[in-house]
């Protein structure tokens, strides 16, 4: 009776510890599929991210240079009233709007993109709308630029 | 004779002896699934929107082309031989399905002649209707001076 539990508990140990190597190795197994996945997911999830992020920048662009586009338009290129619509100060023919990273209306030390209308006289008015991301001042990038010609007549 | 006190203690530590294989590699698939459908949908859906903003810049820098061309056209009229309530229209392509149709009359101030825009909006390149892009519910900006 005593030799049978014995084999019976030896049995049962070797059963174990075969098992306890088979979960493991599963367990190793596991971490390495997750991990690996995980990298590329996570690329994906910061690609779309950014991408997003250039999105968001470029919506925004399109709307504030349509919106002063239209508003230079409609005053026949007149940079005072441009000015004191959107309450800022015109500088050797320039003009610049600061905005935040949510997209609003801020000082010059906050802002992450900036809005620039520079006039430039010649036989028609030429207006350049630069619509720059200045979050990193080293290293200017222009998301969306365009030139607006405005006849005086 | 065991008692069944014994047995049963017996049997409790059977079963926390028992290791279970493949639980942790189901749970890893599911993660690993979940991982791999959020982060397709989210970049695709950047793409997507990406794509679209895109295509919204392009018909834009296509209005601008436009404009310009408009005002190129408009600083080279020669106004003095215009009647003073004498309209010019003028028609750009935006693209194959939009024109800006810019409609503008002579008026006199002071014995000056100047134009005055009446028109100048985006209409349907095959019916001439004009594009509504505001169904109501933005809220559009007035100038000083305009009701």
């Amino acid at each position: 009776m005593k030799l049978k539990n014995i084999i019976n508990d030896n049995k049962t140990e070797i059963y174990t510890q075969s098992k306890s190597s088979l979960v493991l190795m599963e367990i190793i197994i596991s971490v390495f599929i997750l991990a690996f996945t995980s990298a590329i997911c996570i690329s994906f999830f910061v690609a779309g991210y950014l991408t997003d992020r250039d999105n968001k920048a470029l919506v925004h662009a399109l709307e504030e240079v349509g919106n002063s586009s239209e508003i230079i338009l409609a005053y026949e290129g007149d940079m005072e009233k441009l000015a004191m619509l959107t309450e800022s100060m015109i500088t050797d023919n320039k003009l610049v709007l600061y905005y935040s990273k949510e997209f609003e209306r801020c000082d010059s030390s906050e802002a992450k993109y900036k809005l620039e209308i520079i006039k430039s006289d010649d036989l028609v008015s030429v207006f350049s709308l630069n619509y720059v991301d200045v979050y990193n001042n080293s290293e200017e990038k222009i998301i969306y630029s365009v030139n607006l010609k405005v006849s005086d007549t | 004779m065991k008692s069944y006190l014994e047995l049963s203690a017996n049997n409790e530590r059977n079963k926390s002896n028992k290791v279970s294989v493949g639980i942790s590699l189901v749970l890893v698939v599911f993660v690993v699934l979940c991982l791999v459908t959020f982060s397709t949908l989210s970049y695709v859906t950047a793409k997507a929107d990406f794509a679209k903003t895109q295509q919204a810049k392009e018909t834009f820098d296509l209005y601008i082309d436009a404009v310009n061309r408009v005002e190129e056209k408009i600083g080279s009229l020669d106004i003095s031989s215009y009647e003073v309530d004498e309209t010019i229209e003028i028609r750009e392509n935006i693209n194959e399905n939009l024109v800006l149709d810019v409609v503008m009359v002579v008026v006199e101030e002071n014995g000056i002649k100047t134009f005055d825009c009446l028109k100048w909006a985006s209409v349907n390149a095959e019916d001439g209707s004009q594009i509504n892009f505001n169904d109501g519910s933005m809220e559009l900006m007035t100038f000083p001076g305009e009701e």
